[in-house]
């Protein structure tokens, strides 16, 4: 088949730091090219040089017979390449029809609209995929999936040669990535390339054709999806053969009290019937696809939603978690999944971040409290956790993805919670650092802590975990022993209907 | 087809449409003068500035940001379009004063529009900063009294009457003509609003800025677009109102920037972007006239009209925020910046 | 990554906030006290003088408690538009208290101390109800605290029916004249309102909390704060400082009315907010009360120069529009600039 598009030796620096180094990648048409590498590893970059956004500093780029030193974001969408970003770039506002045709419609330079026009066009890009969504259907009442489609509608509307999707999987559940897939595959069909930048192995290998791996801003593997194996791509995206964390002898199940035990939690449609229980030295993984419920459940847990029915129950005590900040009280900390807007206060330095879940423990009588005092507590937590920072004030902004995630376990530690509720602790954080949390969860629960590790990342399930919950539906389908079950095993389980 | 039936009921103009429906026959169940073709035609009269206005600060309400300046830019072009005219010895009616006022007021506005977009300034903190520097600038450099001296062609206007009515208690009245400006002026923004490309500006800058930079708009050209339609109406509210009631006010409408921005809000615009329609900010200023209109006929206090409306709107706060968390499950825990633009 | 609105611009100051009074920006407003006082002195007879002294001191509590409250609520990210309309509502309860247990025009101390309280707790009421409408509503706070400002404007006008409250007891000049050791008691009261809220602010959970639900109100709620009491309290402690201005308004004038200050004070307070520099988790208190000190300087000074035209207030309003509008754009120049830096 005929190359779409072609850069050859295309480099990128930001200051010192270099984002690309002499990449070179071919596109042709009609076919899927997995992009994926870890954080930092350029493919954001390599996305934005692709549409325009950044211009190289050295390289060209070939687009059928054009070649470009230097690509505007207007010239990249003439010569058809078309992004979709993870938020899709849609106005939640406005109907399924306008924001498929509109952007078409301004970009044809015409003042007044065609409404009759505007639906047609939107309808014959949409009904090339689906015949499920509505035309007059607010963008904002549609699940993550369906404004996927209608994101990938404009660009076919747009006369898109090149797709390139951002990590399209995250917000999908299983089901609906299946049908992604089949979108995807028809627009092969139809000679569409496309560029499907992700950090799941196995999904990129399913679908693509071709996949390039990403490190440190070079091209380090480049080859036909089906000679490569996910061990293999795993190497090249890490650089090295990562030792898993040896799981210690499983603790005995002794006759103490469970830690927490909880009791028929029930919160339709989430989840129902959920009875489980933790003992002290113990890390249990809850796992389950998207929209299984397992997100829910983690914030039930710690009172961001509540239950309709069932109890909870701490050391045999019941109680009410209402609140979060119930939660805290209780003991329980939480390191929620989203890092940088629920986790951590950007601009604020270690100290002040990891103070503040401890504030009811550090306030005086009346409420008095000297920031200054408690610099030392910041400064012991930066050194017992290894975080790389010159001191505990320097604001977490500055801190890389592995020392931001250690700043909010040292914000949870800090409160000596008594059971730590971890939501995809791991998601973004580079393999060393990925290693060291591991072996962190584990030094916690010899210190008698219960871990609840909720997470997808099988490997990490099986590394971290004694016991694993698999959820389904918002049942618990599967009670695993992770001595018991491999990663095929459990990758199956998983999947299963 | 029950599903059309149902989303239109569920539609925000429809509820309010029948809200103001109900409070009008409950007035009239306590007054019958209330339901005649005489009160009718004073409602809609007296919604005339403030539906012109309401309608100005639509778009800019569409982008996110908040205006109160518009009273005052009222107040300044009637009143400087007066002292022009009348030192020119002119004797003519409203065209005159049209002419002079809205180009004035879109420039005053436009103005604010540019200060704020250029310097990415929220538009409501510098509407303010213009708010009492056009009163200041009416009461010290035109002139700090009313001023009576109206034209000979502007006399007859106050009761000029497209339908005349005889009402037993109010007398001769009817649906005044100036009606007519608030169609025009309705439609027009309609149009724009509906079927240009730069109306769907709005609602996209409302709606997601990223995506309308991606499509090529320009926040600071739509912003100041927005202002200079928002002038421009507001000139023309001011003109209207000071033709009717006889006199050029130096501090017109002041104050009034609240009963607007009530209104527009109670009819559905959102004010942190990307929602409202025309039929909405009609019905807001409808409902708000109602109801303070009823108010006189119920027998309360004139003095009493502001708390009634500060009332209204506070209640309304309550029931959108709880429907929305109804709709919406716990999921959305918005309401954490400032509100004036994203 | 989302960029989190506003907390790009935040300057961290929990490293050396026992050096915030030498912080830049109150050196800097400091200097232009300084050149307004020195340009005032030179022009203006009299201008440095014991007399203009106890004008501008006395004078600059009522807009600077608004100020304070108005820059509280502009550190969580949100705005309060009702200081104005509270302080005059909560002036109104107290007069017609007082109106109501005098006798021959005059009170006893016990009555005066009760018509304060019930002041304080009409303040206290308004600025729950804007809070309640902002922290456990999520309407947006322009639009909750002008929802706010025209109920109390509304409720000032149903009851007093739209005219002045005057004619109150004498004892109630105390707090708006009086002076102690030379100094006026409403700058003292002002004084000690900086002090104690220095103290909030630095020197307790409560400020601490208050600025990291500022920078990431999302953050701070995973973090087991309850950032929607804190909201509340933001707008309940400007509803109190407000009610606080109320209270030397009405010492001041001996009257109330609805419309006293309607517009300027807001002008005024959003003025002192931006020269002060506060952004989201950032407040300089000091800063904030330097910038108060500046305006009422200038304000003086213009009345000193304006009266005496015809139609100089009316001049005034204008100038201060004029000014807010001036300190907006050269606030965002200077942040530009240091941004650049």
């Amino acid at each position: 088949m005929a190359t779409f598009l072609c850069v050859e030796h295309i480099s990128k620096r930001f200051g010192g730091v270099i984002a690309l180094a002499d990449v070179s990648l071919e596109i042709e048409h009609g076919q899927i090219v997995g992009l994926v590498g870890e954080n930092g590893s350029g493919k954001s970059t390599l996305i934005k040089i692709l549409s325009g956004v950044y211009t190289p500093d050295q390289g060209v780029i070939y687009i059928k017979d054009h070649h470009y030193k230097r690509l505007a974001p207007i010239q990249a969408i003439r010569e058809g390449i078309s992004v979709i970003y993870q938020d899709f770039a849609l106005c939640p506002n406005l109907s399924v029809a306008e924001n498929i045709a509109i952007a078409r419609w301004v970009f044809s330079g015409r003042r007044m609209i065609n409404w009759r026009h505007v639906y047609q066009e939107a309808e014959k890009a949409l009904r090339q995929i689906t015949d499920q969504i509505p035309l007059e259907a607010e963008v904002g009442q549609l699940s993550a999936a369906d404004r996927q489609i209608v994101a990938i509608a404009r660009a076919l509307l747009e006369q898109a040669q090149l797709i390139i999707m951002d990590e399209p999987t995250t917000a999908l559940t299983e089901k609906e990535i299946a049908s992604l897939f089949t979108i995807l595959r028809r627009l092969r069909e139809e000679g569409i390339a496309v560029l499907f930048v992700s950090h799941k192995l196995h999904e990129v290998k399913e679908i693509c054709d071709r996949i390039v791996v990403l490190r440190d801003g070079r091209k380090v593997y480049d080859g036909a999806a089906a000679e490569a194996d996910i061990e293999t791509l795993q190497v090249y995206m890490t650089g090295r053969v990562v030792e898993p964390v040896k799981l210690a002898a499983h603790p005995p199940a002794g006759e103490q009290l469970p830690l927490l035990r909880a009791k028929e939690l029930t919160l339709k449609p989430h989840f129902s019937g959920i009875t489980f229980e933790l003992r002290r030295n113990e890390v249990l993984g809850i796992t389950g696809l998207l929209g299984s419920g397992r997100r829910e459940l983690a914030l039930a847990l710690i009172g961001v939603l509540r239950p309709t029915s069932g109890e909870i129950e701490i050391e045999g005590r019941r109680v009410k978690i209402k609140h979060i900040w119930d939660a805290w009280k209780l003991g329980i900390a939480y390191v929620p999944e989203d890092r940088i807007n629920e986790g951590l206060h950007l601009p604020c330095p270690i100290t002040a971040n990891v103070i503040l879940p401890s504030l009811p423990r550090l306030s005086g009588t009346l409420g008095f409290f000297n920031y200054r005092a408690h610099r030392n507590l910041g400064e012991r937590w930066r050194r017992e956790l290894g975080i790389k920072a010159p001191s505990a004030e320097t604001p977490v902004r500055n801190l890389s993805g592995g020392n931001q995630q250690r700043v909010v376990l040292a914000k949870c530690l800090a409160t000596e919670p008594k059971i730590l509720v971890l939501n995809s602790p791991t998601m973004g954080v580079d393999v060393a650092s990925k290693a060291a949390i591991h072996r962190f969860i584990r030094a916690l629960c010899e210190k008698g802590i219960g871990i609840i590790l909720i997470s997808d990342d099988i490997p990490e399930l099986l590394q971290t975990c004694d016991r694993i919950l698999i959820l389904k539906r918002g049942r618990i389908a599967h009670r695993l022993y992770s001595h018991e079950v491999t990663e095929t095993l459990l990758h199956k389980m998983l999947m299963e209907e | 087809m029950p599903n059309f039936a149902r989303r239109l009921l569920g539609r925000h103009e429809v509820i309010l449409f029948g809200i103001v429906i109900v409070i009008s026959i409950v007035i009239g169940v306590f007054n019958r003068a209330f339901l005649s073709l005489a009160t009718i035609f004073e409602i809609l009269r007296g919604a005339i500035p403030f539906a012109l206005m309401g309608l100005g600060i639509l778009p800019v309400l569409l982008l996110g940001e908040v205006d109160i300046s518009f009273v005052g830019v009222a107040a300044t072009t009637s009143l400087v379009a007066h002292t022009l005219l009348h030192d020119m010895g002119y004797a003519g009616g409203i065209g005159g004063y049209i002419l002079i006022a809205l180009p004035l007021g879109a420039a005053i506005a436009l103005m604010v529009g540019l200060i704020s977009g250029v310097f990415r300034l929220p538009v409501f903190a510098v509407s303010l900063g213009f708010w009492l520097m056009l009163y200041g600038f009416n009461l010290f450099f035109i002139s700090p009294e009313m001023r009576f001296d109206l034209p000979e062609g502007l006399v007859g206007f106050y009761n000029h009457f497209l339908i005349k009515v005889q009402d037993p208690i109010v007398g001769e009245t009817g649906l005044h003509v100036a009606v007519v400006y608030v169609l025009f002026a309705a439609v027009a923004i309609w149009v724009v609003l509906r079927h240009t490309v730069i109306g769907r500006g709005f609602y996209i800058m409302g709606g997601n800025r990223e995506v309308a930079v991606r499509t090529g708009y320009n926040l600071v050209k739509l912003l100041c677009v927005a202002m200079a339609v928002n002038g421009a109406l507001a000139a023309l509210a001011g003109v209207l109102q000071c033709a009717y009631k006889r006199f050029f006010d130096p501090i017109l409408f002041r104050g009034a920037e609240l009963y607007v921005i009530a209104a527009v809000v109670i009819g559905g615009t959102s004010i942190t972007g990307g929602r409202g329609s025309v039929i909405g900010v009609l019905l807001g200023v409808i409902f708000v006239q109602v109801i303070t209109r009823g108010l006189i006929y119920l027998g309360v206090e004139p003095t009493w009209q502001q708390f009634v409306v500060g009332c209204m709107l506070v209640i309304f706060f309550i029931l959108t925020s709880l429907r929305a968390r109804l709709l919406g499950g716990l999921s959305g825990r918005s309401g954490l910046t400032r509100g004036e633009g994203k | 990554m989302k960029r989190q609105p506003k907390s790009g611009e935040s300057r961290f100051t929990f490293s050396h906030v026992g050096l915030a009074i030498l912080e830049r920006r109150s050196i800097l407003l400091l200097g232009l006290l300084v050149a307004i006082l020195f340009a005032f002195g030179t022009t203006t007879p009299r201008f440095l003088s014991y007399p203009m002294f106890r004008v501008i001191t006395s004078q600059c509590a009522e807009i600077g408690l608004m100020g304070l409250g108005m820059g509280l609520a502009w550190m969580i990210n949100g705005v309060d538009l009702s200081v104005n309309d509270t302080a005059n509502l909560s002036a109104l309860t107290a007069a017609l208290t007082l109106k109501h247990f005098s006798s021959r025009g005059s009170v006893a101390l016990g009555v005066l101390l009760l018509s304060y309280l019930i002041a304080l707790l009409t303040g206290l009421l308004c600025g729950m109800l804007n809070g309640i409408l902002i922290g456990y509503l999520d309407v947006p706070p322009i639009l909750a605290t002008l929802g706010g400002m025209t109920l109390y404007r509304g409720i000032s006008i149903a009851v007093t029916s739209g005219r002045a409250v005057a004619g109150l007891p004498p004892q109630v000049a105390i707090v708006g004249r009086g002076t102690m050791f030379g100094v006026p008691v409403p700058f003292i009261i002002f004084l000690g309102i900086y002090a104690a809220m220095y103290l909030i602010l630095n020197h307790t959970t409560f400020g601490f909390k208050a600025r990291m639900v500022g920078i990431n109100a999302r953050a701070a709620y995973f973090s087991g704060i309850n950032y929607r009491r804190v909201i509340m309290l933001v707008y309940v402690v400007s509803g109190l400082l407000s009610s606080l201005a109320g209270i030397i308004i009405m010492g001041r004038t001996r009257s109330v009315a609805y419309e006293y200050g309607t517009q300027v004070y807001i002008v005024f307070a959003l003025l002192i907010t931006n020269l002060a520099g506060v952004s989201a988790g950032h407040y300089g208190i000091t800063a904030a009360v330097l910038a108060t000190l500046t305006l009422q300087v200038l304000s003086t000074g213009f009345y000193s120069r304006f009266m005496t035209l015809p139609g100089g207030p009316f001049f005034n309003n204008f100038l201060w529009g004029l000014f807010l509008v001036a300190v907006l754009v050269f606030a965002q120049l200077l942040k530009r600039a240091r941004a650049k830096e």
